[in-house]
């Protein structure tokens, strides 16, 4: 018997799991329950947007700020842009370790 | 035209070194109780150390989410609002929210349905940002690029009104205005006005904290203004730092305080049925025309007079002045030559205290906190003593002693005078006078 469909098979989101994108994960995910520590960190996945976790504006901009100052990088504000899920950010990071 | 509506005071909060609320406030008022202590040798940045303040008043291990738990009366989801808001927020900003929330909930109005739309924000104080812009620099400096970015926010003194405005649900008008040391006052004469005009029928008028940055400390310790450690009593353990009025006083010591008052109409506390717990009768606002830190007796009397000509008051009905006393050897002795200018020289005269000398000169917030000091004692029927007052430099005036003296008081002035010659006055009232 086959299972009901109900759409499309999500395809498991591996963005972020090598050694260098678990750093930047775990240290995302560590500011964002900084930042706003009623959210629930179990919707903390990679497909999900700050956003969609309750985070305002400035709430985003710090955690990404302090996400860079503690890996010592630095990327330009303009590769930031509203609506990018966690797993981007976590792409865009890495790139500059 | 009609009426200028009158201006009663429904709720009232407060937040410094010698309390958190109005309860442990009035307690400290009646026990004379001082929040100042030497704050020890600050550290050398120099080839020689410099001497810091004599004595400070800072708050006591201030905690938002503490003080907002002291709240009984404060609604669970108001509170994880504030928190949500504010927990990031630079201190003033925290202790602005603790004390519009304490003053909210006297007023009862967590509980009315009050269009938002007719309450407006009146935040007294300029350039309150400073040490969370000397910190942010600091912060900066290895990277430019981890400035956080709440900094554009949090930089503004208006974000004080912003947050405010969002803990609270405030819709109608909102703005800063700034007056230096008589900050306070200014804020109450707008929020007053603001009524006035029929532009609200609430207005909460915040005094803000003075959190002073290490140059703007710096800044007033080189002017002469401050209290400079060094100087002789705060090397005395025995000593007490010399208050106001006392032949010993040479300078102001910093305090960090602030403190609100909800003005209303009186037409809109009576529909909502909202306790009155006074009046703000009257005020005045008088430039000297000059850009100094030089107080004149002339422009002092000149607001005193102001306010209680706009309360329709004689100088004989004032039963109690607030001072404006800093403990500066020149502003006090203007002071009292402006007193007896207005009250005259004989004996009988109205009571006068200076609050400065329990909480420390909270600067911008000082004449909010000065005029909860002065509803609680006209409620309590006391004027507060005057610890370390020994030897008045001007024994023309009527001080009180070293124990809280038994006062009814009907109507009462609070001075409040800032450098570049900003003189203001505003007379409160018993909500029966």
């Amino acid at each position: 018997m086959t299972r009901p469909s109900f759409g499309p098979e999500r395809t498991p989101d591996t963005r972020g799991t090598d050694d260098a994108g678990e750093r930047v994960l775990a240290t995302l995910r560590q500011n964002t329950a900084e930042v706003v520590p009623e959210l629930d960190l179990a919707l903390f996945t990679p497909d999900r947007t700050l956003s969609e976790l309750g985070c305002n504006s400035i709430d985003r901009a710090d955690i990404v700020t302090m996400t860079m100052e503690a890996l010592g990088i630095v990327v330009p504000v303009h590769e930031f842009h509203q609506g990018l899920d966690i797993g981007t950010l976590v792409e865009i990071m890495r790139k500059q370790l | 035209m009609s009426p200028a509506p009158r201006i009663a005071v429904t709720g009232l909060g407060v937040l410094c070194s010698v309390g958190d609320g109005v309860t442990e406030f009035a307690e400290s008022l009646r026990a004379g109780r001082s929040g100042l202590s030497a704050p020890g040798p600050t550290p050398a940045s120099g080839p020689a150390p410099t001497p810091g303040p004599a004595f400070t008043a800072s708050l006591r291990d201030f905690a938002l989410d503490r003080s907002l738990d002291a709240l009984p009366q404060l609604p669970a989801a108001l509170r994880d609002l504030a928190l949500r808001t504010a927990r990031r927020s630079p201190l003033p900003v925290q202790a602005a929210v603790t004390v519009a929330l304490q003053a909210w909930g006297q007023a009862g109005l967590h509980e009315a349905a009050e269009a938002r739309e007719r309450t407006g924000v009146v935040v007294a104080g300029s350039n309150l940002t400073e040490r969370y812009t000397e910190n942010s620099r600091a912060r900066a400096a290895p990277n430019p690029a981890y400035l956080p970015a709440r900094y554009a926010l949090h930089h503004q003194d208006t974000d004080h009104v912003a947050t405010l405005s969002r803990v609270l649900g405030i819709t109608g008008e909102g703005f800063t205005v700034g007056g230096a040391s008589a900050s306070g006052n200014v804020g109450l004469v707008n929020g007053a006005r603001m009524l006035a005009v029929g532009a609200a029928d609430v207005c909460l008028v915040v005094g803000a904290l003075s959190d002073l940055s290490e140059l703007q400390t710096r800044g007033f310790l080189t002017l002469g203004a401050m209290a400079v450690a060094g100087a002789g009593d705060e090397d005395d353990p025995a000593e007490r730092p010399a208050a106001p009025f006392d032949i010993r006083h040479r300078g102001f010591h910093p305090g960090q305080g602030a403190a609100c008052l909800v003005l209303e109409t009186e037409d809109s506390a009576l529909r909502r049925g909202a306790a009155v717990l006074g009046r703000l009768a009257g005020h005045a606002i008088a430039l000297d025309g000059n850009h100094l830190a030089a107080p004149s007796a002339d422009g002092e009397a000149r607001a005193m007079r102001g306010a209680l000509a706009a309360a329709g008051l004689a100088p004989r009905e004032v039963a109690y002045v607030s001072a404006h006393g800093t403990g500066s050897p020149l502003g006090d002795a203007t002071e009292t030559a402006a007193l007896r200018d207005v009250f005259g020289a004989a004996g009988g005269g109205p009571w006068v205290n200076a609050t400065k000398g329990l909480t420390g000169h909270c600067l911008a917030a000082a004449g909010v906190v000065e005029a909860v000091a002065v509803m609680l004692q006209i409620q309590g029927g006391f004027v507060h003593p005057n610890p370390g007052l020994d030897k008045p430099a001007d024994s023309g005036c009527r001080f009180s002693g070293t124990a809280a003296a038994p006062a009814g008081i009907a109507f009462a002035l609070s001075n409040g005078f800032g450098f570049g010659g900003i003189n203001t006055s505003v007379a409160l009232a018993h909500p029966d006078a």
